[in-house]
């Protein structure tokens, strides 16, 4: 029968993919938590039939809706965490994985930092020490782009010149899979010693040059910073909750980049057997492998705002076209990309043969012309509708046109 | 001397080199043909590799040469002699081939026949040239493009466009004051019957991307009962770069061979015979005289085929015209027009002022009721010369020009063309464009028959000064009329390469 491995947060960033690593390695995944029909939340008390038999536990579970200074008991993470490391000691799981983070702390800034800190003191004084290892985790970043992580890949895609504090605070980044096969490890493993493990980079780096990886890998150039101060900072995210319209940023994340020391992780590294890649390598084949996708969505509504249901065979060949000519990916926005019929508003006249949108569609009409039936006719009335619409649009498409030159 | 490795060396297998070595093998005369191409680039190719090349070549931005010149299969056979040949142009677009089959890879394979008022300088007679006529068109296989409509008499016919034949209708009703213009059907090397080794014309249109089922004439189609002979051999990849002159003549290759011959025979194409002769030929700064001859492109819209459906053709030229506009004795021009909607249509849209899909809907929409005429002035009102810098003995420079008044004359061409569009009930549209010199590809007249000096050819395209040395290209023509020069190309190396036959192959020794 395959081990069983109970993991709380398996829905999460990191919890997905410790689950699916999980499982490609054999283990009989039990997901506890937010799940359509779950029994269990954190705080409850958990079921033994649960928790019984299984080789490990790997809590990842965090609740972000606790009152930030909340006394012990009714602080839901740390009452709850409890619980189930004592429930697990009882169930006779011989591992407790405790995802804590690099930013725990007694002094963090941020509530998050304080209370994993405050966690692991618990643990500590607890009856199932035996079983408790405790993972301070760092920055995490690759595979899906969400959470913290989303946040940032987007932040520094988004413009060469950008605002932030904490630019000097280092930062100690692990990829998502390796922080999956620690975690597994830990969970798994016979005889790691009871201690504090640390799975982050060796070499702490910047946040301002995690930041610059981030935007190289995303095949933009440079990145500048104006730096802006904490309490600038956090009066910012205060208007942000004022103002209707406009997203909410949370002062706790602001808080979390502002301030903390980097961790020794090379003992950890070396117990684990984890050898940790470069981020600037991954990311780059991370994202290479997006801007294969963007061109092929664009490719794919170059070619049906032509009229031009794609087959497979055209969109290779204008991929192939586009990348050739240096114009892939073009930039088109997601929304063109949904609705190509949007690009009538940007197209610039097919004689502008300096126009990147221009030549991308010139390449997108020679790419269907192999199976183009000789001799087919549109409609009258289509063809005049589209030349008319042409001829109106083109003060408007004159006007829009720069942005795809 | 050592063993000469065969009676004849024919340096190029395009249709001149092709059309000599088929009277000499029948003859029993031992030929080797030196190819600089080879047997690669076979017609087993699917619709798309024809269209957009193998390697994609065609997904490149639209260079403004005309769609003939624009496709991958176009691309491939001139880019080597770009890279290869040496031969630069300034003001002149020089075209030449390195591949098997040469120029006819891409000729338009439109038929001409000269008549004795053409032939009048040239030091041959006209029964002469007919003869051998009629042994190219029974050999390459000509179609006349009919009326279907009207109905066929016998000879082999394609269908006429349809814009095509409406055109050629209002001709025939109303009828010019003058005979100085003439519209009449196109001759083209189509087959419309299949014949061995080729299928019959398709009428897919995809003639410009390389005729598919080997309907459209092309030298290379010679080789094949050439190669069947044990009198011919044929070299592949063997640019000839020298020749030198012992007691036959020796041919020099690329590839360090050296191959000999009592006789060579020059079928390079008139540049590259000029540029293989340039070391025995006194070329200095005012170079060697270069016919070829002005191309003129219009677009013509016919209202009354608005909005109809295209008919199913060959996208060659569907109908001739000539034209007399003046009193002087090159007033004259022929041309070619072409149905629009069998070409490719990127062409059309890339110099519309409209987005790529309105531009698609405009050209679908008026497509089979354009035309294009493609007008072509005689050789003489050229100006073009072949030079190279006597000091430093650098590569081949060819300067091209029009000759005097030739603007004014064009002004006179364009008002009684104007003329005849009205009266066929065409409009002309704007964008006419002459072409710069030399993308025609009509070159002639550099080494010409019956003329004197080192310059000068004999009646049997021999080379004053170099007895043994014959050229049966486009070089010897002694003018070029503004007539398709093809067909007059190989029969006119027919008939010299007859004429060699008749001598003893021992006689130059």
């Amino acid at each position: 029968m395959a081990p069983r491995l109970i993991i709380t947060g398996s829905t999460g960033y990191i919890g997905a993919r410790l689950a699916a690593m999980a499982r490609e390695r054999g283990f009989d995944v039990v997901e506890l938590g937010r799940r359509p029909g779950a029994k269990w939340r954190i705080g409850d008390e958990p079921a033994a039939s649960d928790l019984e038999g299984a080789v490990g536990l790997v809590h990842l579970a965090h609740c972000w809706a606790t009152p930030p200074e909340a006394a012990e008991e009714e602080n839901v993470n740390i009452s709850g965490t409890l619980k189930l490391a004592e429930a697990a000691k009882t169930a006779g799981v011989p591992r407790f994985v405790f995802a804590s983070s690099t930013s725990s702390r007694r002094e963090a800034l941020n509530v998050y930092g304080r209370t994993k800190f405050r966690i692991e003191e618990h643990l500590a004084a607890s009856e199932a020490v035996p079983i408790v290892r405790i993972a301070r985790i760092g920055l995490v970043y690759g595979g899906p782009r969400t959470a913290m992580y989303g946040l940032m890949a987007k932040l520094a895609a988004l413009s060469p010149i950008l605002p932030m504090i904490g630019l000097s605070r280092k930062v100690q980044p692990i990829h998502l899979d390796e922080v999956a096969a620690g975690l597994l490890a830990l969970a798994t493993g016979e005889n790691q010693p009871l201690q504090t493990f640390v799975l982050a980079q060796e070499n702490p780096i910047s946040f301002a040059a995690w930041l610059r990886i981030l935007r190289r890998a995303q095949g933009n150039g440079n990145l500048h910073f104006i730096p802006v101060p904490l309490t600038a900072a956090l009066l910012a995210c205060r208007v942000t909750k004022l103002l209707p319209l406009i997203p909410t940023v949370d002062p706790e994340r602001v808080l979390g980049l502002a301030g903390a020391a980097p961790m020794e992780s090379s003992e950890s590294l070396r117990l684990l057997k984890l050898n940790l890649s470069d981020p600037a390598m991954v990311l780059a084949g991370e994202f290479g492998q997006t801007h294969e996708e963007q061109s092929r969505c664009e490719a794919q509504a170059l070619l049906r705002y032509l009229g031009i249901a794609p087959t497979e065979i055209q969109l290779q060949r204008l991929c192939e076209g586009l990348r050739r000519e240096g114009l892939a990916p073009l930039g088109l926005s997601p929304a063109m990309i949904r609705n190509p019929a949007l690009l009538a508003l940007f197209e610039p006249p097919a004689n502008r043969t300096r126009h990147r949108l221009a030549q991308a569609l010139y390449l997108a009409d020679l790419a269907s012309e192999p199976e183009r039936t000789p001799g087919k006719k549109a409609g009258f009335f289509g063809a005049m509708l589209a030349i008319s619409s042409d001829v109106l649009l083109f003060p408007l498409r004159a006007l829009l046109a720069g942005r795809y030159r | 001397m050592t063993e000469p490795d065969a009676d004849f060396i024919i340096i190029g297998s395009g249709p001149a080199g092709v059309s000599a070595a088929l009277p000499l093998i029948a003859a029993g005369r031992r030929v080797l043909m030196l190819d600089s191409g080879d047997d690669a680039g076979s017609q087993e190719e699917s619709r798309s590799v024809r269209v957009l090349g193998s390697n994609l070549e065609s997904l490149r931005t639209d260079d403004g040469s005309s769609p003939k010149l624009q496709t991958p299969a176009a691309r491939g056979i001139l880019e080597p002699f770009r890279h290869q040949s040496g031969i630069t142009g300034d003001g002149f677009i020089p075209i030449g081939s390195l591949a098997r089959g040469g120029l006819s890879n891409i000729w338009g394979a439109q038929i001409s026949y000269l008549d004795a008022e053409d032939i009048a300088d040239w030091p041959i007679d006209i029964a002469s040239l007919q003869r051998s006529y009629e042994h190219v068109a029974k050999r390459i296989g000509i179609s006349r493009n009919a009326d279907v409509t009207t109905g066929a008499n016998g000879e082999p016919v394609l269908p006429l466009g349809a814009t095509a034949a409406h055109v050629l209708h209002r001709h025939q009703a109303a009828k010019p004051a003058d005979k100085s213009f003439r519209l009449f059907p196109a001759v083209n090397a189509i087959l419309s019957d299949a014949r061995s080794g080729r299928a019959a014309c398709d009428l897919r249109g995809d003639c410009l991307y390389g005729c598919p089922s080997g309907a459209i004439y092309n030298s290379r189609q010679d080789l094949l009962p050439l190669r069947k002979s044990p009198h011919f051999r044929l070299l592949d990849n063997m640019r000839a770069v020298s020749l030198t002159r012992n007691a036959g003549w020796t041919v020099g290759t690329a590839d360090g061979s050296f191959f000999s011959a009592p006789r060579i025979i020059l079928a390079a194409g008139v540049l590259g015979t000029a540029a293989l002769l340039a070391d025995l030929l006194p070329i200095d700064e005012q170079g060697l005289r270069l016919l070829n001859s002005p191309t003129l492109a219009i677009p013509l819209l016919s209202p009354a085929r608005l909005l109809r459906s295209p008919t199913a053709t060959h996208s060659l030229a569907q109908l001739g015209l000539s034209l007399r506009y003046g009193d002087g004795a090159s007033d004259y021009v022929t041309g070619a027009i072409y149905e629009v909607g069998s070409l490719p249509a990127q062409s059309f849209i890339n110099r519309m002022p409209l987005g790529r899909k309105a531009g698609r809907a405009a050209f679908e929409m008026i497509a089979s009721s354009l035309l294009v005429a493609t007008i072509y002035y005689p050789g003489n009102q050229s100006r073009s010369y072949i030079g190279r810098d006597a000091t430093t003995k650098k590569a081949l420079t060819i300067r091209g020009g029009f000759a005097e008044g030739f603007d004014i004359r064009a002004e006179a061409l364009k008002k009684t063309l104007r003329r005849e569009w009205k009266r066929l009930g065409l409009i002309q549209l704007p964008g006419a464009s002459l072409a710069e010199p030399g993308i025609d590809a009509h070159f002639a007249g550099t080494l010409p028959m019956g003329a004197s000096g080192p310059f000068g050819s004999s009646s049997d395209g021999e080379l004053n000064r170099h007895p043994g040395l014959h050229i049966v290209d486009g070089s010897i023509l002694p003018d070029l009329s503004s007539k398709y020069v093809t067909m007059t190309i190989m029969a006119n190396a027919d008939r010299i390469a007859h004429r060699l036959a008749e001598t003893e192959a021992n006689s130059a020794l």
